[in-house]
This record gives C-alpha cells, structure tokens and sequence, in this order.
C-alpha cells in the first residue's frame, strides 16, 4: 500500500512540521517537510506519486497561493490543506480549487492518515487514467482524416450502408476503412472501439438517418 | 590869570627867590658829590601845608610810584610853602632863603612842584634857586599856569579843567536845577568861561568869602531846584584856615542841595560826585616823569604823551541821601562807598543758611515721606495679612510657626480645628506628635531633622488620627528661618486637610486603571480568532506529536531516542501554549499596577510572539530590532498594553497596502544614555499633517469603528511612568509612534 508515494508537509510552524513527520512515517509513509512554500517551490519538480499537506496560513505566500502556483505547472499532486483556522469560506473556496481534504488543526492521526491515504490513491488513479489516455490519443493519431470520420459514425452505431451514404462513398470502401481503424485503434469489437472512445472523449457523430 | 589872584603871584615870587638860593647851592652840592655814586634826590615842594589830604595822597603816590617803577634808590625831600596860611612875600622871601641854604649841602637831581603856588614859586626864582634842575610839576590849574617858563627843564601836565564837565554832570543828575550855589575861595574855581553858557538855564548863587557858620546858615535855606558847586576852600571871612576837605565836613552837613566838586579828596565828605582827576593818579604821573628824567631822558622827552583824564565819581552814600537815580549818571562813572548789599556781605552765611535750610527741608519731606510709606506699608501689611488669613481660610489651610527654641507652636483657629487642638491649649512639639498616626511619627520626626539641618522650604503629606478615632491625611509646606547669626530659629508652615484629594486620586487611579483594563480586554478580544490560533498551533502539533509516538510504540518499532525527541517536542510545545494562555490571562486580568525591572526589548518581542497569528492574518511581515541594556522599571502589562495598541494601529493603517507591502518595524534602543526609546514604524499611507495635533486625545478617531481611546490611554499609561510618547517626524510612506521611558541602568 505505502508503496513508493511521497508526502510533502509545507507549515511554517517547526513543531507542527517536526509533528507531522513523526505522524506520516509511524504510518510508513516516506514524508518530506519544508518550513514555507518557497523553500517546497524551490525543489526539483516531483514526478512520482504523493500528496501535499499544506498549511493555510503561513507568511508571504501562504496555502492557497502555493495551490495556485503548482496549478499554472499542471501538477496533479493531491493536496489536503491544514488549518487552525477554521474559516467556511477558505474551505471551500479551497475544495472548488480540487483540494483533496480541509482538515482543521488539531487534526486526529486517524483523520489525517486516512486522508492522505486517499489522496495517495487518487493521485495514482488519475495518474493511471492519464497513461491509458496518451495510448489512445496514440493510436488515433494514426487514422487519416477519412477514418477518423468513418470512425466517428461507427462509434454511433452506424451500419456500413448509412455511412456510405453519408459520406457519399462505396460500401465496399467504407468496409476497407473500418477494418483499418479496427487495427489501427488495436481492438477487435466494436464495444471495445466504444470504450476507448468513450475514455478518450471522443464524441460519437449524429448521423442523418433520414438520409 | 596872574594879575587875578593875589596868593599866587606871591607865591610866585618866593618861587622865584627859593629857586635861585637852591640853585646856587645845587652847583656846589655837584662837586662835593662826584666822590662817588649817591642815590638821586628828589625834592618835592608843595603849595600848601603838609596835612593837606591832597598833598598827602600825592605824596604817597609818588614815592610808591619810585619805589615800585624805579630801580634806582631815591632820596626823598619834601618841603611845604603853606602859602595859603603865609603868603606874604617876605615869607617867601623866607622861604627861598630857607631852601636855598638848606639844599647847597644835599642840591636835588629832580624838582617835583606840587600845586601851582609851588611852581610859581620855583619859576620866579629859578635863576636863584635850583637853576638848571630839571622840574616837573603838578595839580597845576589852567588859571595857574605861569605865562611862560624860564627854562625847558621845566615840565608837567597842566591840570584838566573839570569845572564845566562838573556841572554838566550835576545837572545831567538833577535837569530840574535852577540855581547853583557856589562854594569857595575867591571865584570858587570857577571862570567866566564857565558860567556864560549855563547862564539862561540856571541862575548862579555865590556864597564865597563866607565864614563857616553864615555858610552853613545859607545853605541850609537853599531852595527847592538848587545844587552846591564847591571849588576849594582854605580860609573863611573870618581869617580861620583850614583844609578844603575839614572846610567841607563842617558845612556840607547842613545842605539842603547835593555839593558837587572836582577832588577826589572831597568824595567821602560831603559832595555828591563830579569829573574828577584823583590825586594818586596826578602824583603817579609825575613820578613817572620825574624817573625818566632821573634815567637820563630830557624832560621834555620824559613828559611827551603824558596825560591824565577825568572820571565821573560818585559817592553812593551822597546818591542815596539826595535820592539820585543811579540811571542818570554818566557813562563809565565810578561810584564809591557802595555799600555792599545784605547779599553781598553776607553772601556766603546765607548760602550756608539756605543750604541747610534746604537740606533741613529736604530731610523732613524726606521723613514724612518715609512716615507715609511706612504707614502704607503698614496698612498694605494688614490689608495683605487679612487677604493672606482670608485666603487661607478660604482654602482651609492652617497656618502655623514653631518656634525651635522653645518647641512651641504658633496657630491660627483654622489649624487647630485641622489638627483637632483644643481652643486655649498650649501646642507643643510633643501634643502634635502625639496627634500624628503612629506610622508616620517617625517620618515626621526624621524630616523635622533635614529641614532644620539644611534649611531651604519643602513639603511632607503625614496621617493624623483625630480624637475622634477617624484619620485625615495632611498635606504641610515648611519652611525654615535662620536668626542672624545663621541659627534656625522658627519653622513657619501652611497645612491643609488633602483626605479629599488622596480619595479623588486613589479614585482616579482606580478609574484610569478600569479604562486602561477595558482597552486591553477590547484590544485582545480583536484579536482573539489570533489568539486560538496561537494557542492552537501548539496543540495540534502536540496531538501529532503524541498520536505519532503512540504509533510508532503499537507498531514496536520505536527508536528509543525518536521517543525522547518526540516527548521533548511535546514539553516545549505545551509551554509555549501555556506561555499563551497565561499572556492572555495578563492582558485580561484586572491587577493592581506592578512595577518591575523590565527589559523593553523583550517585551517588544514577546509581544511580536503573542501577534504572530494576527500579523500572519493580515499578512503583515513584523521586524524587532533592539539593542542590549534597554531596561526600565514599569509595569509590564501596561507597556505590552501601549506597543499591543500601537501595532494594532499598524496593521490596521496598512490594510489597503498590497501584502508584501505591509511592514511593522520594533525597535528597542537607548536614548541620550536617559531613556529607553521603543519606536513602532510602519509603511502605511502616514497621518495627515492637520491630524497629528489631537492624535493623542481622548474620544478623536478616523476609523469607522475606532473609539478613539487607543493613543489616549497610551499616552496615559506612558505618563503615568514618567515617559512621553509621540508621533516622529517620518519621511512618507511611514508612521513611526516612539514613546520613551526612563532608563534604569544597569545594578
């Protein structure tokens, strides 16, 4: 489970900081702390998979414009902010922002441990989802324009026919296209095609039944 | 002229004779004289008898004149015709004969001739008597004159005639005249020339040839409008000679008109005054031609340019007799006998009598002066005594003395019923201490010491337990008076009841202290959210802390050090939460002042610690800098109070600032070696110039919600240590607040 996740703590308070060290490894987490969101900013990019347990208030840049900061770099790194300072409106204004957790200091081990366990997991999740999405986005890149329209009105639930007619071309050719895009796209039924899609986002096109 | 006066021709002629005998003896007195040097000889011959004022006075002038003009010794020879007693000419005759063998033996280098009888006398005789010695001669009337001298030896200064000039001068004194009586010898000296041209204004009484008596008897009935002219007279009708001056004294008395006349000798005896050539001065003339003769001038040279002149005189007492205005004489005219005036004798008596006099005046005004002063003074003294006593009264103080001598007191009514005396008692030094409250006997005692020691005024507030069991607290300023001799002699103080006063001032203490209790509960109830957070931030981390050890003991896989770390964390921790709480505590709790050695930089720091939160709120960065040694005593409640104050001002006057703007600097330093200056800068929009005159009064604020008692009571509890606070001149953009306390140095 601890796998090889890393927890950062960024709080200005050295005994809070010295405290949730103590916390996170008792719990066999591999944590690293930092005294203010400059000194965290100032090492390398992390890559791996972890969480930030973030204090709100702190001086200069404070809990919130670390979140900010790391948002514009497109980093997917979990955070649960701390607070002593329990005020609604930073809280949620915090979760709207993708904060995994508001935790209110004191804050029981059990509590904290939990969730940082679940941001951990979903760090992992999302960094999983974002694999499968560079594979598909791959292998779509290999259609020419014609399949990927072809496969568009496949993912519709088109017949062979009613995409022939939309597009204006022979049967027969639509058949050459959807065995291409069968193997290009790598699966071997059209539900499997459906799904990746359907991870991928690509919206199905509404074909003309009237037609 | 010879032809009209008998005695002078015969005087001429025994002249004559006298001069050939004295000169046929001058040839052999030359020879027996060449054996040697000689003093000169200088005979003066005379007309008249020795004793004849005029011959008296000329004589003295010319042997004056040769004593002090000439340096050459004279032998002096003087010799009398008396002719108007003798005249005959065998007397003359006589005479010559006399002189003639008397000056063979001793023959004269120089002839003085006085009077015209003598010069006659000379001339005729020349050529027998002194001839070829050299003459001069004097008091010579015109009329007199010989028609022709024998010789150029002979030389002199004829007479000036001051008849006419005489009776201008009278009736330029007198212009109502109308009749002049003429008095004398013969014509009375006067010549026809004389009378014609006064002719028709007045008419010419002569009452010559008289004898004393029927002289005296016609004047004496002279009429109104007549003046006396007197010429000389040597004998009366009735052969009795005498000298024209004793002539003079015996009839001028009886006048009824002012005599006037031409001799000085005359002036003193009778006559009023006249143009008058005086004698000393006609003998000093010849005397001074008679020298120059003798020096070995010619005489012709020797009475070249000589010349004496008239002068109107007066006899004073003459013009007061006949009541003449002084005004009417003539220029230049002498008058004598004056009497001095009063002033004029006793000039300086009376300078001296009126100088005392004045300074006399003077002293007195200057008593009375002092006397109406004093009594002034006197009444100013009452006036000032019962203001004093008024006052006093009014203001409910008693005054007293103690007279150190005797250990007694002196006080008024409104001290007795202060110190609860009874009305006739004697106070002593003893009795009021007695009345004194038992804790401060020994204070009063110790401070009656000093002041009676070193001296000088000064104050003391003591407890006096009146018999009625209740205590008054009193206030006495004393102070202290020396005799002469530097020896403290009396205490002299004022007393008031101030029990009142140290009741309002323990109540006003008391007030103050809930004003400045309400300031802090506010200031900290605005920043309690802060506060929890504070207190919080330990709490938590202690809670981590523990559950974090809890789990590494359930796991079993405890680092014994870890623990003993995590256990240390856990201490310091729940200290610094407690140091919090028991801040907060301070700030809310209602305690008596409490004053104390305190360093003012820490408390600027611990009061940075205890803002921490806020500060972090408002995103406000917060700076201490302080020097060492920045102690104080002072309540450290109160002075955590004023910086709380002044920092919360700050971060509220900085909230429009974007955040990385937002700075507060502390700073803690020494002052001048004096006082400890704590300054509050921070780097918001400053306070405008028109406001920083009433920053520090009660109720005035700018902020919306402000009560505007912050700086007040501030500046209230910096006060009330001694210190001051203000606004420091900043450059924009900054607002510093320093507020400085004394400095208590190093032990």
């Amino acid at each position: 489970m601890k796998t090889d996740a890393t927890i950062f703590v960024v709080d200005d308070d050295a005994s809070m900081r010295k405290s949730l060290l103590w916390l996170l490894r008792s719990a066999g987490w591999h944590a690293e702390a930092y005294a203010s969101a400059e000194e965290f900013l100032a090492r390398p990019p992390f890559i791996g998979t972890g969480c930030l347990v973030l204090d709100v208030r702190m001086p200069h840049l404070t809990g919130p414009d670390l979140r900010d900061r790391l948002a514009a770099c497109q980093s997917s790194l979990p955070i649960i902010f701390l607070t002593g300072h329990g005020d609604v409106p930073t809280g949620v204004d915090a979760m709207k922002k993708g904060a995994v957790d508001f935790l209110l200091k004191p804050v029981d081990d059990q509590v904290l441990l939990q969730a940082v366990q679940r941001a951990v997991e979903q760090h992992q999740r999302a960094q999983g989802h974002a694999r499968e999405m560079g594979i598909i986005r791959e292998r779509l890149a290999r259609l020419s324009a014609r399949e990927r329209e072809v496969l568009e009105y496949v993912i519709a639930g088109c017949l062979n026919k009613q995409i022939a007619d939309a597009l204006g071309i022979a049967q027969k050719t639509i058949k050459i296209h959807r065995g291409r895009v069968m193997e290009k796209m790598e699966v071997s039924s059209v539900a499997g095609l459906v799904h990746l899609c359907e991870t991928a986002g690509i919206a199905p096109r509404r074909q003309d039944l009237t037609h | 002229m010879r032809a009209k006066s008998m005695p002078c021709l015969r005087r001429s002629t025994l002249g004559l004779i006298a001069g050939m005998v004295l000169c046929a003896l001058g040839a052999c007195a030359g020879e027996t004289s060449a054996s040697g040097p000689r003093q000169a000889r200088v005979l003066v011959l005379y007309s008249n008898e020795r004793l004849l004022p005029a011959n008296i006075v000329v004589d003295e002038a010319i042997r004056s004149t040769f004593r002090s003009e000439l340096e050459r010794p004279v032998e002096f020879y003087t010799e009398f015709l008396d002719v108007d007693r003798f005249p005959s000419v065998i007397q003359q005759e006589r005479a010559r004969e006399f002189l003639g063998g008397k000056y063979r033996e001793r023959p004269p280098d120089v002839i003085i001739a006085g009077g015209g009888a003598a010069l006659g006398f000379l001339t005729t005789h020349r050529t027998t008597l002194f001839p070829r010695v050299p003459m001069v001669h004097c008091g010579v009337e015109p009329n007199e004159m010989p028609e022709s001298m024998p010789d150029d030896l002979i030389v002199g200064i004829p007479q000036a005639v001051n008849v006419a000039e005489t009776l201008q001068i009278a009736l330029r004194l007198q212009p109502e005249t109308r009749q002049v009586a003429i008095v004398g010898d013969g014509s009375g000296g006067l010549s026809p020339a004389d009378v014609a041209p006064l002719a028709s204004q007045v008419e010419f009484l002569w009452l010559t040839n008289r004898s004393i008596a029927q002289l005296r008897d016609e004047l004496s009935r002279l009429p109104d409008h007549s003046i006396v002219f007197y010429g000389a007279m040597f004998r009366d009708n009735a052969g009795n000679a005498f000298t024209p001056q004793v002539a003079l004294d015996q009839f001028a008395p009886a006048s009824r008109a002012p005599i006037y006349g031409y001799y000085d000798t005359y002036l003193g005896h009778g006559i009023v005054g006249g143009s008058i050539i005086t004698f000393s001065t006609i003998g000093r003339t010849a005397a001074q031609i008679a020298g120059r003769i003798l020096e070995g001038q010619t005489p012709q040279d020797a009475a070249r340019g000589a010349i004496h002149t008239a002068t109107p005189m007066f006899d004073w007492t003459q013009l007061r007799r006949w009541n003449l205005s002084e005004s009417r004489l003539p220029p230049g005219a002498e008058i004598l006998f004056r009497e001095p005036t009063l002033w004029e004798q006793y000039k300086w008596q009376m300078i001296g009598v009126l100088l005392v006099t004045l300074i006399e005046t003077a002293l007195i005004i200057l008593l009375v002066i002092n006397l109406l002063r004093r009594r002034q003074a006197q009444r100013l003294l009452r006036e000032s005594e019962y203001r004093l006593r008024l006052a006093a009264e009014a203001a409910g103080a008693g005054l007293w003395s103690l007279d150190l001598a005797t250990n007694v007191f002196w006080v008024t009514d409104q001290a007795r019923r202060l110190f609860a005396f009874s009305e006739n008692e004697t106070v002593t030094l003893e009795r009021f201490l007695a009345g004194v409250h038992r804790e401060d006997r020994e204070l009063i005692r110790q401070r009656l010491k000093e002041i009676t020691e070193s001296g000088g005024s000064s104050s003391v507030q003591f407890r006096i337990v009146r018999p009625d069991g209740t205590t008054a607290w009193i206030a006495s300023r004393r102070s202290l008076q020396c005799d002469s001799s530097g020896k403290p002699r009396l205490l002299t103080g004022v007393s008031t009841d101030i029990t009142e006063q140290q009741r309002n001032a323990e109540e006003l203490q008391r007030l103050r202290a809930e004003a400045w209790h309400a300031d802090r509960v506010a200031r900290t109830g605005a920043i309690t959210s802060s506060l929890a957070h504070e207190l919080n931030q330990p709490l938590a981390a202690t809670l981590s802390a523990a559950q974090a050890g809890l789990r590494f003991m359930a796991a079993g896989t405890f680092d014994t050090n870890e623990i003993r770390e995590i256990l240390e964390s856990i201490v310091q921790d729940t200290k610094r939460a407690g140091s919090v709480v028991s801040g907060l505590r301070a700030m809310l709790r209602r305690q008596p002042s409490q004053r104390e050695r305190l360093d003012l930089a820490s408390v600027a720091r611990g009061m940075a610690d205890l803002l921490h939160s806020e500060l972090l709120t408002h995103h406000v960065h917060l700076a201490v800098q302080c020097t060492r040694d920045c102690h104080v005593v002072a309540d450290k409640t109160q002075i955590q109070q004023v910086i709380l104050n002044l920092v919360m001002n700050a971060i509220e006057a900085m909230q429009q600032l974007p955040h990385n703007a937002r700075r507060i600097e502390i700073a803690a330093t020494r002052d001048h070696h004096q006082t400890v200056r704590v300054s509050v800068s921070d780097t918001g929009p400053g306070i405008p110039q028109e406001q920083t005159s009433k920053l520090f009064d009660a109720f005035w604020t700018t902020k919306p919600q402000g009560l505007g008692i912050g700086l007040a009571i501030c500046r209230s509890i910096i006060e009330s240590h001694g210190g001051r606070i203000w606004l420091a001149r900043g450059q924009p953009g900054a607002t510093t607040f320093c507020f400085s306390l004394p400095l208590d140095p190093a032990p």
